[in-house]
């Protein structure tokens, strides 16, 4: 099993993911071809989330 | 316990240990309830009506309170805006990316809204399935099934495209074309519903001459029917392809929920992490988690965004394994997979009867085909019932005496006595999708 120490690194480094995805969507949002790969990489951080931060988090 | 944790799609979540996985389902099970609450006008009409809000539920026996939804309900929920999917929807309706329907086997069909974070969602569901039935970037998988409004094996699809894996369309190709592309590209898996998977055999064999066997296939993965958690069903299959097939279950407005890994337990997970399954007992309501005792499913789907499945009365017959499988997965076995529906299991003569309990006999039966049909009627106050089937070519000569077999199995099964009909090989329907293979003409006053 994964330790401990290592999940949370990993939560830290999706939590910064999701956070420049966010601010790419907000910063692109006039340009349609930016806009819409950043929805689509938040789906994937959200998967990203459900396998692991929210097993840390809980 | 296996050590490996390349067996694993993800090793945090199946080997959580149980309390922590508990933990995780109540925290996971009041964020959903909050987002339905909050977005869904469904949900809060729903829940403010039996007084509830979401800070009520604060532990795992709380979870009872909450009211149940029904096929009906989502029916009658699509007269309302926002069209096609009434205000059940979660989402702004920009928001949805993909349509899908039920089969309608049940009735109307129920239209399902996703967006593209629950089109990742399934397939980040059928990952975990794929891969603890072995899929890796070093398989071919072909996908002989008509891309359109059914989930059908959409998400596998795009699941294998995910794991790595070099997927081959074979959408509009018919059987024989599915067949000879399979072959021509040396393809190594395949997902079809178990009755597809009999027939691809069977044209294989019988219309293009060619053993299935020798075709490579190292894997079938199945769904939409039962067949392939029903031991000799799953087994003609096997035999047919000389490969494991596996079984994994899941519906349109579930989503892909419990799955059989490479260990073949007897029986199929639940991906716990993503779903909560409670069993009620059908006649008291009764939250059943002692192995063994059969009841209906209500389910629970976690992260589910636009359309939010919060235990869903789901019809289907389960029961808790009383083993645990020696994959090292914590994630709770359904012993049998899906054993039935709630409203597949009718009287007949006063027995109740499964179709699951006929297939079971008809498959174990090697001098008959592998279709048949069952059609119960009444005839004045006395229920029939009338089975059709097929005896394989090579058989014909012993008919009498596999009819005899036929019945005495019948009746040790499912006590009950058929009238039996047989048809020339080849004549009963094939299916490619879900079969209907059995008619209860009684409630149309047949």
């Amino acid at each position: 099993m994964i330790s401990r120490e290592r999940m949370v690194e990993i939560d830290g480094a999706i939590k910064e993911l999701r956070r420049l995805a966010e601010g790419l969507k907000k910063d692109g949002a006039e340009i349609e071809a930016i806009k819409r790969n950043a929805v689509r990489i938040l789906a994937c951080v959200r998967m990203l989330e459900l396998n692991v931060c929210d097993v840390v988090e809980s | 316990m296996t050590e490996d944790r390349r067996i694993y799609w993800n090793p945090i979540t199946e080997l959580l240990p149980k309390e922590k996985l508990r933990a995780l389902q109540l925290k996971k099970f009041k964020r959903v309830l909050k987002w339905a609450y909050d977005k869904s006008p469904f949900y809060r009409r729903l829940y403010k009506d039996a007084g509830l809000e979401p800070g009520d539920i604060k532990s795992f026996e709380d979870i009872a309170k909450v009211p149940k939804i029904e096929k009906d309900m989502l029916r009658e929920v699509q007269k309302r805006e926002p069209f096609p999917y009434g205000d059940m929807l979660a989402v702004p309706i920009e928001e949805v990316t993909e349509f899908r329907q039920t089969s309608g086997t049940t009735g109307t069909p129920v239209y399902q809204a996703d967006t593209w974070q629950d089109w990742e969602w399934w397939s980040e569901c059928w990952s975990y399935i794929l891969y603890a039935q072995g899929y890796r970037n070093t398989d071919r998988v072909f996908m002989p099934f008509g891309y359109n409004i059914f989930v059908a094996f959409w998400a596998g699809h795009y699941a294998a495209e995910k794991i790595g894996c070099e997927v081959v369309p074979g959408g509009v190709l018919d059987t024989q074309a599915r067949i000879l592309k399979m072959q021509e590209l040396k393809c190594t898996a395949f997902m079809a519903t178990p009755t597809y998977v009999l027939n691809m055999a069977d044209v294989a064999k019988n219309k293009l001459g060619i053993d299935p066997r020798s075709i490579g296939i190292r894997r079938i993965t199945c769904a939409g029917e039962p067949g392939a958690s029903i031991p000799t069903t799953k087994k003609r299959m096997e035999e047919a392809w000389g490969c494991p097939v596996y079984d994994h279950v899941g519906a349109t407005e579930i989503g892909a929920w419990a799955y059989e890994c490479t260990s073949q337990p007897g029986g199929l997970h639940v991906n716990e992490a993503f779903f909560l399954v409670e069993i009620e007992d059908i006649e008291t309501g009764e939250i059943i988690d002692e192995p063994g005792r059969e009841g209906k499913m209500i389910i629970t789907a976690f992260d589910r965004e636009a359309k939010p499945c919060i235990r869903f009365d789901s019809k289907d017959v389960i029961r808790w394994a009383d083993y645990q499988c020696e994959c090292g997965r914590t994630f709770r076995v359904i012993d049998g997979g899906v054993i039935g529906r709630a409203d597949d299991i009718t009287k007949v003569k006063g027995v109740l009867l499964a179709p699951s309990a006929i297939e079971e006999v008809v498959r174990g039966i090697k001098e008959l085909g592998d279709e048949f049909e069952v059609i119960v009627t009444k005839r004045g106050d006395v229920d029939e019932i009338l089975l059709k089937v097929e005896i394989r070519p090579e058989s014909e000569g012993r008919k009498d005496e596999v009819l005899a077999h036929l019945k005495d199995q019948l009746r040790l099964k499912t006590n009950l006595g058929y009238k039996i009909e047989v048809h020339s090989y080849g004549s009963l329907p094939r299916y490619e999708v879900k079969a209907k293979r059995f008619k209860d003409l009684r409630k149309k006053g047949a």
